[in-house]
């Protein structure tokens, strides 16, 4: 019971919460087979030790991107600010807090999280934000238990593996910047197929850079004056 | 290629992979001229050290003259910028935005976002080169210019790639295109191929491809020691990309799309065809010539790794990667001969279990031991331990 009083205060396990009560009345073989079937205590991500250089909040939204590919470790209001750039775009929020509120109202991020704003963000957290903004239904564990929280970056998790958006590892894992940057270059190449944002098709491939022959189209010259 | 990244503050290996494309006017090209190759371009990533770097670059108020080799933006979608090499992606000052129709020349780096993408073509345009940038990349154009190369006029470029993804195809043209593309993880070399990607964000995330329909290959020449591989393994390793095929950072082959290539079921032998059977009979290992019934797709040596290349010729000069050059059938001769030279304890294929001979400390003298090679007789022990144990009783 004590081990189940840690857990429901832990943040992380807000899903398992309800079961508090009825394990604490069930008899003591509920209680072991909570026991087996318990997922390790993970231990929460803290603040990260290095202090950016630049100050990420006073810098424009490209400039930021750029920052993200260097940056060893991405805390919660970054990883928020990134999110929403990838949703919409751009980022129109001062605060972090504004952002917070505009993730949780769509849906893309939960408050029971509880996430702290300086503490380093999870693999697992991102997976879920980005599943939800690339609009992925996700497998059946995702459905029947990540729905109402069990796991639910978890599985959001195994559903970018899956689909090869991620490397594997493990979703309590700390979020790189090189690893959020490719996988937001995944999710807005994945968001343009499916058209969740109006974008003009520049491609380069055999399906549009072919001609009947298979010989290579390369584009004329503009014939406007060029800038230098 | 240490200096391109310095605003990332972290140490970069300066070349990982080199990638090479093999098109018809590179057979027999040998290791050692990749190896050689792969040096200049680390020494040219030397030269390329901010301090060097910044010393170089054109001031941007100096016109380029017309006949020189530049990009020009033929089309692009949301913010790209532009600034010169040295300047910080993150710092407020000195990028621009870029329009269709303006000039890259070499000393400028190019960064894009998310949703932004921009084509670039060669002008002037022999070869007909063109590039797309992809989103969320940083990617910089240090070398850019016609010069006179071993085979000729060329159109010599070399980019960076920081981060992000690049495409690019090459058509044929009356002067020769050499083009590298360099990232950390990898640098992909070509002199005629079309369409192919590279794309780099991290270490343990990068790769190349070329499409379907592409035209000549590439060879991914692999710096171990600067992947972290170098466990007594040879510096270089080599993988050949074909049109379909891409590598990754694990140097595998990520997608095989070649038609004769299936997967063989050596343990099902009633499902096996005679083809099949042959290869297995002629080339037990499997690790030799791929492409049955006479269609050599690609031949490797013994440790698995790319040999030749170039399937249309069959009497073409070729490469294996021990840097020698032979005919295609002298290739393949040498290396049934290697399998049959092979000594006993060849593991390949057995898992190392049961056959050849292990090294055993026999004896330990005053602090120094003495390592001999015995031959495990498996029988002899399992008699010896049961004669210790005396005879079985039966317990019923």
């Amino acid at each position: 019971m004590v081990l189940l009083r840690i857990l429901g205060r832990c943040s992380r396990f807000y899903g398992v919460t309800p079961f508090q009560n009825t394990i604490a009345k069930g008899g003591r073989s509920s209680r072991l087979v909570l026991l087996a079937c318990i997922l390790p205590i993970l231990g929460c991500l803290g603040p990260r030790k290095e202090v950016p250089a630049e100050d990420p909040a006073s810098m424009s939204d490209p400039a930021f991107q750029a920052y993200l590919a260097e940056a060893p470790y991405v805390t919660v209001e970054e990883a928020y600010r990134a999110m929403l750039i990838l949703a919409d775009g751009e980022d129109t929020c001062k605060t972090h807090e504004e952002r917070q509120e505009k993730l949780e109202s769509r849906g893309i991020a939960r408050a029971a999280w509880k996430l702290k704003p300086e503490n380093v963000i999870d693999a697992g957290s991102v997976s879920y934000m980005v599943m939800k903004i690339c609009q992925m239904r996700g497998g059946i564990n995702s459905t029947l238990f990540g729905s109402w929280g069990l796991g639910d970056r978890r599985y959001a998790m195994r559903e970018l593996v899956y689909r090869k958006m991620l490397e594997d590892s493990a979703d309590y894992q700390a979020m790189t910047g090189d690893r959020l940057i490719g996988l937001m270059a995944r999710a807005d190449d994945l968001m343009e197929k499916k058209g969740l944002y109006e974008s003009t098709k520049i491609d380069l491939s055999d399906e549009t850079d072919r001609d009947a022959s298979g010989e290579l189209i390369v584009p004329a010259s503009p014939t406007t004056a060029p800038t230098e | 290629m240490v200096g391109a990244y310095k605003h990332l503050d972290v140490e970069m290996p300066v070349i990982g992979t080199v990638c090479r494309d093999i098109g018809s006017e590179l057979e027999g090209v040998s290791m050692n001229a990749c190896k050689r190759n792969l040096v200049v371009a680390m020494a040219t990533s030397f030269l390329m050290s901010g301090a060097v770097r910044a010393a170089d670059a054109p001031a941007t108020s100096t016109p380029a003259p017309k006949d020189a080799l530049r990009y020009q933006v033929v089309e692009m979608s949301g913010k790209v910028r532009v600034a010169e090499i040295g300047v910080d992606p993150k710092a407020p000052t000195g990028w621009r935005d870029i329009k269709v129709g303006e000039f890259l020349i070499a000393g400028q780096q190019v960064n894009t976002g998310l949703r932004a993408r921009a084509k670039l073509v060669a002008v002037p345009s022999n070869p007909p080169t063109v590039m797309l940038i992809e989103p969320l990349t940083s990617v910089q154009i240090s070398d850019l210019e016609f010069r006179k190369g071993a085979q000729g006029d060329e159109a010599y470029s070399r980019l960076q790639i920081g981060y992000g993804a690049v495409r690019a195809g090459v058509a044929e043209g009356s002067t020769r295109s050499n083009m590298e593309i360099a990232t950390p993880g990898a640098t992909l070399s070509k002199q005629g191929t079309d369409i192919f990607r590279i794309h780099y964000y991290s270490q343990n995330d990068w790769g190349m491809s070329l499409s379907d329909k592409g035209r000549g290959l590439i060879q991914a020449i692999q710096n171990r020691q600067a992947a972290g591989l170098n466990r007594g393994l040879p510096g270089f390793q080599s993988r050949f990309v074909r049109p379909g095929q891409s590598v990754n950072q694990e140097m595998l082959r990520t997608i095989e799309t070649e038609v004769f290539n299936r997967f063989v079921n050596v343990n099902d032998l009633y499902g096996l065809t005679t083809g099949e059977i042959k290869l297995i009979s002629l080339w037990g290992t499997g690790l030799n010539i791929r492409g049955l019934e006479g269609n050599i797709i690609e031949l490797r040596d013994v440790t698995g790794r790319d040999g030749i290349i170039n399937p249309e010729k069959q009497g073409a000069i070729v490469g294996v990667n021990n840097g020698t050059t032979l005919q295609l059938q002298q290739a393949i001769d040498r290396i049934k001969l290697n399998q049959r030279r092979q000594p006993r304890g060849n593991s390949a294929g057995d898992f190392g279990i049961g056959q050849g001979t292990v090294p055993v400390n026999v004896f330990h003298s005053a602090g120094k031991a003495v390592q001999t090679m015995a031959t495990i007789n498996h029988a002899a022990q399992k008699s010896a331990w049961m004669k210790a144990k005396g005879p079985v009783i039966n317990r019923k």
